[in-house]
């Protein structure tokens, strides 16, 4: 969903770039000294995923694809912030070298994937947690729930990612939102059931390999 | 993790992103669905040209260059990540 220029009109790529200018540099600075050495070779790797991820377009219905976009993915293994950094980087290197999402766009799908998809996704995924950990303190809760946390917040951070997109198009007078809306929930709506599929695996393959990795920007 | 396990892993995702590539879909994506649906595709500006548009070499086409620049965007991402990752954790302590 990486919008292109052209999409946005003036004021909204600039209040998009501007608000993504304020986000990346409230996640360096939250970052900034508390990285962890052995986190370091993480943001490559992660990088490398997400920026290969999102070139593996999966076929959905009415010919139509989408991608995985990796931000809970890399929120729960590096933390919020290093995520949203890692996210951005990819983005930038999109926009500039291959021509994917615009330029004057860029601060609109910074703020779409990088910050909506991540940080609200994760916070999503932190806030159901919290509620699977109190349900499980009184013995209600179970193992599936925090599957169910992960698949839930991986699939909202696409949905919640184009419904951003979708507002930023019908704020912009590209389209009436009333006809943009239901079209990139809907559609992103399916894509987001592989996200959730992708974070879940993923999330199983790295704690079956280096459970010490799951979740270590935590704190 | 350390550097070392750091560039096996990224090697690993470039074997598996290559290996994937041939089968990744050609259709376009949610937004560019919309967007031919809603009629506003062609609003798109190219403010700038991209030296890989469309994650391909100028000079190599069908999936050699494909592959190419999958190649070096993840080397480069990952490249500046660790980088950054590097600045953003020193000081600590």
């Amino acid at each position: 969903m990486h919008i292109p220029d052209g999409f946005l009109s003036t004021p909204v790529w600039m209040v998009t770039d501007a608000a993504a200018v304020v986000a990346v540099g409230f996640a360096l600075k939250r970052v900034s000294g508390k990285l962890e050495e052995r986190q370091v070779p993480l943001m490559g790797v992660m990088a490398a995923f997400v920026f290969g991820a999102q070139m593996l377009n999966f076929p959905i219905v009415g010919g139509t694809s989408g991608h995985v976009l990796g931000g809970l993915l890399t929120a729960l293994l590096l933390g919020p912030e290093a995520s949203v950094i890692v996210l951005t980087v990819v983005l930038i290197v999109q926009a500039f070298l291959f021509g994917d999402g615009g330029i004057l766009a860029l601060g609109a799908n910074i703020l779409n994937m990088a910050v909506i998809g991540t940080w609200l996704s994760y916070g999503i995924y932190r806030w159901l947690e919290s509620h699977w950990e109190r349900g499980r303190r009184h013995g209600t809760g179970n193992k599936g729930a925090e599957v169910v946390a992960i698949a839930l917040a991986a699939w909202l951070s696409v949905v919640l990612s184009a419904v951003a997109c979708a507002l930023e198009l019908a704020l912009s007078g590209t389209a009436p939102l009333t006809a943009i809306m239901p079209l990139m929930a809907g559609i992103h709506a399916i894509i987001g059931v592989g996200e959730a599929l992708v974070t879940v695996a993923a999330v199983n393959f790295v704690k079956r390999m280096r459970p010490e990795l799951v979740r270590g920007g935590r704190g | 993790m350390t550097a070392k396990t750091g560039w096996l892993s990224v090697s690993i995702v470039v074997i598996a992103t290559l290996t994937l590539l041939p089968f990744a879909s050609k259709l376009p994506d949610g937004l560019e669905r919309v967007a031919e649906t809603l009629n506003f595709s062609e609003r798109e500006q190219l403010l700038h040209r991209a030296p890989l548009h469309n994650y391909a070499l100028p000079q190599l086409s069908g999936y050699a260059g494909e592959a190419l620049a999958a190649f070096l965007g993840i080397l480069l991402v990952a490249g500046i990540a660790f980088l950054l990752g590097k600045v953003l954790a020193r000081g600590r302590g």
